[in-house]
């Protein structure tokens, strides 16, 4: 735990979450300034909220209230690897129930769950808006398309992800 | 496609997104210099009386009165706001629009600047849309450099992973850096809408016909289609059907056109069972309906909805109780949570659903699903939670065998 | 002002346009339940329990929220509106853990068969706000019996981590009266939610549990709680046993304040007198019952001290003056740098500690075996005491009337006794300053004060927000007072 703590505290130290911040501030919003940084540090951390909230002038709080209610926005990470896939009814009707069990299978645990050696995490995501092309998954925020059973376990056996 | 009429999507396939010479070379911003040359209310009383433009979103209501609304108020600052976090399950219109065409989307918010007087606008983009909202900020930029926004500032602000923001009021929260949670209205936002100040909230795909409407002229555009609703509509289809992708029709089209015509009818043998237009939260039609005209009048006498032109077809190897099961869950998530009824509502129907999906469920389930249903089309908040049993309530009355099928043994 | 005539009930009336449908029926007494709503704070129209029918409206509308207009039609007890309000009771009390009476739960007992208010003697079911919950009035109202629905696990744990101001989140209905309270009138910024919709929580800051929080303790959450969510913690067991023992020398003080919610509570038609509450803590075996005539005289003439003081001084900046803890850790988090400027005195509670103390002390007795309770609804107070050796115990009316229950003291009965004194003679003070009410109110309210020739500008902050103006005002050197009074 001790070597964790000292390897989050020299990430935090070469994130400039001023920067980050000011940089997302000129083209957007809070959730583009939240999400910039989340994709440095791979979660919102307590430290982020802090330097939001000095930066918008609002309280924790406020920043934590509103944070906190959005699915893209993490405040912690399971799974080094990330799976998610369509919950849409469009993927369910192309599918997505066979993708579905055969992630579960390959990764050895149910959907919502993390795997015993905490390598996969894999949950539902709402529509993608790719129907076009369902079903469609998500594995460490990169879109996959058109995914099948057999194409989705090839792409987690390859783990270039 | 013969049976499409391409306005919206006018441009796809045929230029280059990333190149505003492209746009200028195929007559765009023509119509923003118009409309920069005409009386502001005119343009606006032309919108509405003459093109009777209708809301593409879902809600329909008539576009150049929204705006007057906006016109009317007496203020110094005014906005323009472009509905893009498209997330109805089933519609990808907008991404198509926005991924092949993004100064469309911006001429049209522009124009409605001018008309409304407004200096700051912004483009809420969905956040999964990360494409898009590259090709929007590259699109005005472009537009900047060469003049075009005369001072009006565009922003594109990216959402992050919530339906409910399709909702205008919750939108504006958003926006303004709150949690998604619809707001009271009235006030409207076109009299208190961004920072209590009058705000125009439209769709993408309606940005995207304003400026064809202003070139081509309104009247042109109000013969197109039926008569209350005119003009075309993009349909995105998805699931059981032979062509996936956006199909642009007038509004006199029916059913039929979009899912066989343009669809090309279901695939590997199988029969239609059902089309759920409109998304998730509208009802389904059977084949017996697929003449019905998919203006938004037609669509509603007729018990269903057009909604944002969703189109998901369904073929006869589905139990709709499955897909149900995706639909309750959908709405349990997505629930802002702010009242009661659709909070808790949402999670009860979920629970309800999913024990009828899974084989123990019992009559008292299925009626507890309408009572529900009855309380919060009437109660909730927002339509979020008013349009979240809609689905199910359909299935029920139009497939009531699929939840006989799996009903508990005890029942049977 | 304008007038519109709207029709209610089949009822017309003739109300100020802009009013809510709320504001009328009440006015026209109609009554229309709610839950979320709290007065003198913008609607949320979160619960939906005032959902009417408008006549013309496709949807139920709010009628906390919608303001009335020239002809509007409304009915408010139709039987769709009723079965819509019970449907959402049923879903918010499967979202709760109902410790109020565990028989409903189980599913034997109907409301109308068990006593119409509560049982009396059966102390199995005990949540703190049993006979008081704004929630288990509305479901009485309409006749809540069993559950339609899967109850939802009651697996958040009870945060008890400030010692004082406890949450159990398995009763939170998420009306949002605390965090508005605490964000809006407080401007602690403290509670806020976290999550959405089924996963929807309140939380102090961050999620930390409320002894780690930013939580200054002035308790007005606890004042707002429509449930059982978010509570002072009780020591009922601790009096009666205290009062009870022999070997230790018990005192109480009674305050006038007290009375209002006593009598509501004992259902008495006139206000109790506080002779009676006397009378009753006698009884269950206090050995001093006190006013607090003394600690607020003693108080009193500490403030005209400083009045005193202050005005015989140079007079470089207003003077601050103020006696709440919560003001205080208010003062520390947000203006650290203020803190030695302002002038912070004891407490009538404080000073109370100390004269009771002294008192049994002279008697003989040694400080083990004294008992010291204050009888107050300041939930700040009972935070105060956490700090200060000399109370044991704050209970607030309702916690008194409970202990009133279960010792058997009905108020209604009791005589009226005379209560011991803490002083001989009460010191003579000229000047004395008012005293404040919690309001939610955003202006402040100035008064002159004239002193010794002197006119003098007063402002009484008497809410966090407001003191957090005034510091602000201070901050950037442009406030026009002469004396800044802070109340939490």
């Amino acid at each position: 735990m001790g070597s964790q703590e000292k390897k989050e505290e020299e990430v935090s130290m070469e994130i400039n979450y001023k920067k980050i911040i000011e940089d997302a501030k000129n083209d957007g919003g809070i959730l583009d300034a939240a999400l910039a940084l989340q994709s440095a540090e791979g979660f919102v951390s307590e430290r982020a909220v802090e330097e939001l909230a000095e930066n918008y002038g609002k309280s924790k709080a406020e920043i934590f209230d509103t944070l906190s209610f959005y699915s893209m926005i993490r405040f912690d990470t399971k799974g080094k690897i990330r799976i998610e896939i369509c919950r849409g009814a469009p993927c369910h009707v192309a599918g997505s129930e066979a993708v579905i069990t055969a992630i579960e299978n390959y990764i050895g645990c149910k959907i919502g769950e993390t795997s015993a050696d905490g390598k996969y995490a894999f949950t539902f995501t709402e529509c993608q808006g790719q129907c076009q092309a369902a079903p469609s998954i998500l594995i460490n925020d990169k879109l996959y398309t058109d995914v099948t059973p057999e194409s989705v376990t090839i792409l987690l056996e390859k783990g270039e992800l | 496609m013969a049976l499409e009429t391409r306005v919206a999507l006018r441009n796809a396939g045929k230029i280059n997104p990333h190149s505003i010479d492209y746009y200028i070379a195929a007559g765009g911003y023509q119509a923003l210099q118009m409309a920069r040359k005409m009386d502001k209310k005119e343009l606006i009383d032309k919108l509405e009386q003459n093109g009777k433009l209708r809301g593409r979103g879902g809600a329909g209501f008539n576009t150049g009165l929204k705006w007057s609304g906006a016109y009317n108020v007496d203020s110094e600052v005014k906005y323009v706001v472009c509905n893009a976090d498209e997330g109805e399950p089933g519609t990808y219109k907008d991404r198509t629009i926005m991924e092949n065409d993004p100064h469309t989307v911006l001429e049209g918010v522009l124009i409605c600047a001018y008309a409304i007087s407004a200096k700051e606008c912004y483009i809420y983009c969905r956040g999964e849309y990360e494409n898009c909202i590259a090709l929007l900020r590259e699109a005005i930029y472009a537009a900047e450099g060469k003049g075009i926004t005369e001072g009006v500032k565009v922003w594109v602000h990216s959402g992050a992973g919530s339906y409910v923001c399709g909702e205008e009021t919750a939108l504006l929260n958003s926006l303004e850096g709150k949690r998604a949670e619809p707001r009271l209205k009235p006030p409207f936002p076109t009299i208190a809408g961004f920072k209590g100040k009058p705000t125009v909230v439209n769709n993408v795909e309606t940005f995207a016909t304003v400026p064809v409407i202003l070139a081509n002229g309104p009247e042109w555009f109000a013969n197109l289609g039926s008569e209350k609703y005119p003009g075309t509509k993009i349909f995105s289809l998805s699931g059981d059907v032979v062509n996936k992708g956006c199909f642009e029709l007038q509004t006199n089209a029916t059913l039929r056109d979009v899912v066989i015509g343009c669809g090309g009818g279901v695939p590997n043998g199988r029969k239609l069972k059902a089309v759920q237009l409109g998304g998730s939260s509208c009802g389904y039609l059977t084949p017996k309906q697929l003449d019905t005209p998919v203006d938004f009048e037609s669509m509603r006498k007729a018990g269903a909805s057009l909604g944002s032109g969703a189109t998901l077809v369904i073929d006869d190897s589905h139990n709709m109780l499955d897909m149900l099961v995706k639909i309750a869950d959908f709405f349990n998530h997505e629930s802002c949570g702010k009242c009661n009824p659709c909070r808790e509502g949402t999670h009860q129907v979920s629970r309800i659903i999913h024990r009828l999906a899974e084989g123990q469920g019992t009559r008292k389930d299925m009626d507890m699903l309408r009572k529900l249903s009855e309380m919060m089309t009437m109660s909730c908040f927002c339509p979020l939670g008013q349009g979240a049993t809609t689905a199910i309530i359909s299935a029920m009355d139009l497939f009531p065998e699929d939840f006989e099928a799996r009903l508990s043994k005890e029942e049977v | 002002m304008a007038q519109v005539t709207i029709t209610i009930n089949d009822q017309k009336l003739t109300v100020p346009a802009g009013v809510t449908i709320l504001e009328a029926a009440e006015h026209a007494g109609i009554h229309i339940p709610t839950l979320c709503h709290i007065k003198d704070i913008d609607p949320r129209a979160n619960c939906r329990m005032c959902v009417v029918e408008v006549e013309k409206f496709r949807t139920f509308q709010p009628a906390c929220a919608t303001k009335v207009t020239e002809g509007m039609v409304i009915h408010t007890d139709t039987p769709a509106v009723w079965k819509a309000r019970k449907l959402n009771l049923e879903l918010i009390l499967s979202h709760h853990a109902v410790e109020c009476h565990h028989c409903m739960r189980i599913g034997s007992s109907r409301c109308d068969d068990l006593d119409p208010y509560f049982c009396e003697m059966c102390f199995f079911c005990d949540c703190v706000k049993d006979g008081f919950c704004e929630l288990q009035a509305l479901a009485r109202e309409y006749k809540v019996d069993l559950l339609p629905f899967e109850i939802e696990d009651h697996d958040h744990e009870l945060d008890i981590s400030s010692g004082v101001i406890i949450r159990n989140p398995n009763k939170c209905v998420k009306c949002k009266r605390c965090v508005d309270i605490c964000n809006e009138v407080q401007t602690v910024h403290n509670l806020c939610t976290m999550n959405r919709g089924t996963d929807t929580k309140v939380v102090p800051e961050l999620g930390k549990p409320m002894g780690e929080s930013n939580c200054v303790k002035c308790g007005r959450c606890v004042d707002v709680c429509p449930t059982g969510a978010i509570f002072a913690l009780e020591h009922k067991d601790e009096v009666i046993y205290h009062a009870h023992k022999y070997e230790t020398t018990s005192i109480a003080q009674v305050s006038e304040d007290l009375l209002p919610e006593l009598s509501r509570l004992f259902k008495m038609n006139e206000q109790a007198k506080l002779g009676t509450v006397v009378s009753g803590l006698h009884k269950i075996g206090f050995d001093y019952v006190v006013t607090d005539k003394a600690a607020k005289a003693v108080k009193a003439q500490k403030e005209e001290q400083i009045l005193e003081e202050y005005l015989t001084s140079e007079k470089k900046e207003p003077l601050m003056m103020t006696d709440s803890i919560a003001v205080r850790n208010f003062v520390r988090q947000n203006f650290p740098e203020m803190e030695e400027r302002i002038c912070f005195y004891s407490s009538a509670q404080k000073l109370y500690g100390e004269m009771a103390v002294k008192k049994i002390l002279a008697d003989g007795a040694s400080r083990k075996n004294i008992f010291v309770l204050n009888a107050t609804s300041k939930v700040e107070s009972a935070a105060e005491a956490l700090e200060d050796e000399n109370i044991n115990c704050v209970v607030n009316a309702r916690e008194l009337y409970r202990i009133f229950l279960r010792t058997g003291v009905n108020l209604k009965k009791r005589p009226s006794e005379y209560s011991e004194t803490l002083m001989d003679k009460l010191p003579k003070v000229k000047f004395v300053f008012e005293d404040s009410e919690w309001s939610l109110a955003k202006e402040i309210k100035v008064k002159e004060i004239r002193w010794k020739k002197e006119k003098l500008l007063c402002a009484e902050a008497v809410n966090l927000g407001q003191v957090r103006i005034l510091l602000e005002q201070i901050r950037n050197g442009d406030c026009t007072y002469d004396i800044l009074r802070f109340h939490a």
